[in-house]
């Protein structure tokens, strides 16, 4: 049968795993977000530092961009609204940082200042981008889940909208007349 | 049997408009939402970039370079006595007035790169980031560079130069206006009209477009962190991996290794 016209169950493991996948990158994000847009002009130096971009005026507008993009999409994952849009919009934003992080690697780019008294030790740092990517890695898999399966547990697409999103025509079934009590 | 198909198939045909009814309902509902979502990034967006602008007070209109200002953003320190030798070593010191790494450097160093200034052995040019401010929170690497740059104005960067990192604070705490505007250039020996000068550039932010041009040349050029020693395209190591020091605090030592990072 058609699951999609049913409402999200505690008892199909799928809907937890939905909710796993909304609420895991939308915390992540949320807290990346709120890091970045509280301190813009750090941020700014950050993407300048990747090098990334050909000219620092982009950096300076991705600064801002960024962290709003962040955030607004967290917000909607971890309330379950538009839960596939927001999955997309979140997995474009770590395919993008998943680049990055192997560009830096790669060209051996590393801010060291100086200062806090560590003396800039870079070492360290290099034993982070693995995981940071594995990390990346894994909240891509829960988006591309939600990209597949948004339906999840305590969503306002469920409460607003009533349903998954409709995927094509076929959301009439014989299942649907089976419940009428006409029939 | 037969008249049961004609009621059926009109309830079928009635369900079936319902759910259309109720499927476009729900899309102009998510096509509302989205559209929601999307102005609230605008909106914010906007307003971020607007309270920022306004957080910062706006440089004076009539921006200045100061007299001995370099192509690349630097502040050239001049030599007292004797115009440098024809084939001196040029070096580039890339600082951030709140690092402590910095005033460690002047410290050990500063004399000696000076005298071999002097000397007419090398020359030499200071460009300022200010790259630490964001990360400490503050503005005071930037407001230093600026009022670093209104020393030279007066003729007194060096002076300026070196009372900034002698009075250092601890890293994070930052310079006061008090400090940047009175105390520092009167150590400095700016007094008198200069004084009332380099504290209308200060006020003004006059260099504004020059600081800032220096901080984008420490990104474009790569400058991973301060203070860094460049010759031409060579970095100064001054230790090795085991902290070993590769240059000792000598005129002779500092001229031999910048001479040879110039070959």
């Amino acid at each position: 049968m058609n699951e999609s016209h049913t409402a999200p169950s505690i008892h199909n493991w799928r809907d937890w795993v939905g909710l796993v996948a909304r609420l895991v990158p939308g915390i992540v994000f949320l807290y990346a977000g709120i890091t970045k847009i509280t301190n813009i002009p750090l941020f700014v130096q950050n993407i300048r530092a990747y090098q990334l971009l050909p000219e620092l005026w982009m950096s300076d507008i991705l600064a801002y961009i960024l962290p709003v993009v962040e955030i607004v999409a967290a917000l909607l994952l971890i309330a379950g609204l538009l839960t596939r849009g927001a999955a997309a919009v979140t997995l474009m934003m770590l395919v993008v940082f998943i680049g990055g992080i192997a560009w830096v690697w790669s060209q051996g780019i590393s801010i060291d200042c100086g200062c806090f008294g560590t003396g800039g030790e870079v070492s360290a740092e290099d034993t982070q981008y693995p995981l940071k990517i594995a990390e990346n890695l894994g909240m891509s898999a829960l988006c591309v889940w939600l990209l597949v399966r948004p339906r999840s547990l305590f969503s306002l697409d469920h409460t607003l909208l009533g349903g998954g999103v409709p995927v094509s025509g076929d959301a009439l079934t014989d299942d649907d007349f089976d419940d009428d009590p006409d029939h | 049997m037969a008249n049961n198909a004609g009621p059926s198939r009109r309830e079928a045909m009635r369900l079936k408009a319902e759910a259309e009814e109720a499927r476009a309902k729900r899309n102009s509902r998510i096509l509302w939402i989205s559209l929601g979502a999307v102005a609230v990034v605008v909106v914010v967006i906007l307003a971020l970039v607007i309270t920022q602008t306004l957080a910062k007070n706006g440089p004076s209109a009539d921006q200045q370079t100061p007299p001995n200002a370099t192509e690349k953003f630097g502040i050239e320190l001049k030599t007292k006595d004797v115009e440098p030798a024809a084939d001196a070593a040029h070096l580039v010191i890339w600082e951030d007035y709140q690092c402590p790494a910095c005033a460690a450097r002047e410290e050990a160093f500063g004399s000696v790169v000076k005298q071999l200034v002097d000397e007419g052995k090398i020359t030499v040019e200071i460009r300022t980031a200010h790259f630490l401010d964001p990360l400490l929170r503050n503005d005071s690497s930037e407001r230093a560079a600026l009022a670093a740059a209104a020393a030279d104005e007066v003729g007194k960067f060096r002076e300026f130069h070196e009372t900034v990192y002698k009075d250092q604070p601890e890293e994070g705490v930052g310079y006061t206006d008090q400090q940047l505007r009175v105390d520092f250039p009167t150590e400095a020996g700016i007094t008198g009209a200069d004084l009332t000068k380099f504290q209308e550039l200060y006020d003004g932010k006059a260099f504004a477009d020059f600081v800032k041009s220096a901080n984008d040349q420490f990104t474009r050029d790569g400058i991973s962190g301060t203070p860094t020693y460049m010759v031409g395209e060579n970095k100064l190591e001054f230790a090795d991996a085991s902290n070993q020091p590769l240059i000792q605090p000598t005129p002779e030592d500092m001229l031999r290794a910048i001479n040879e990072a110039n070959n």
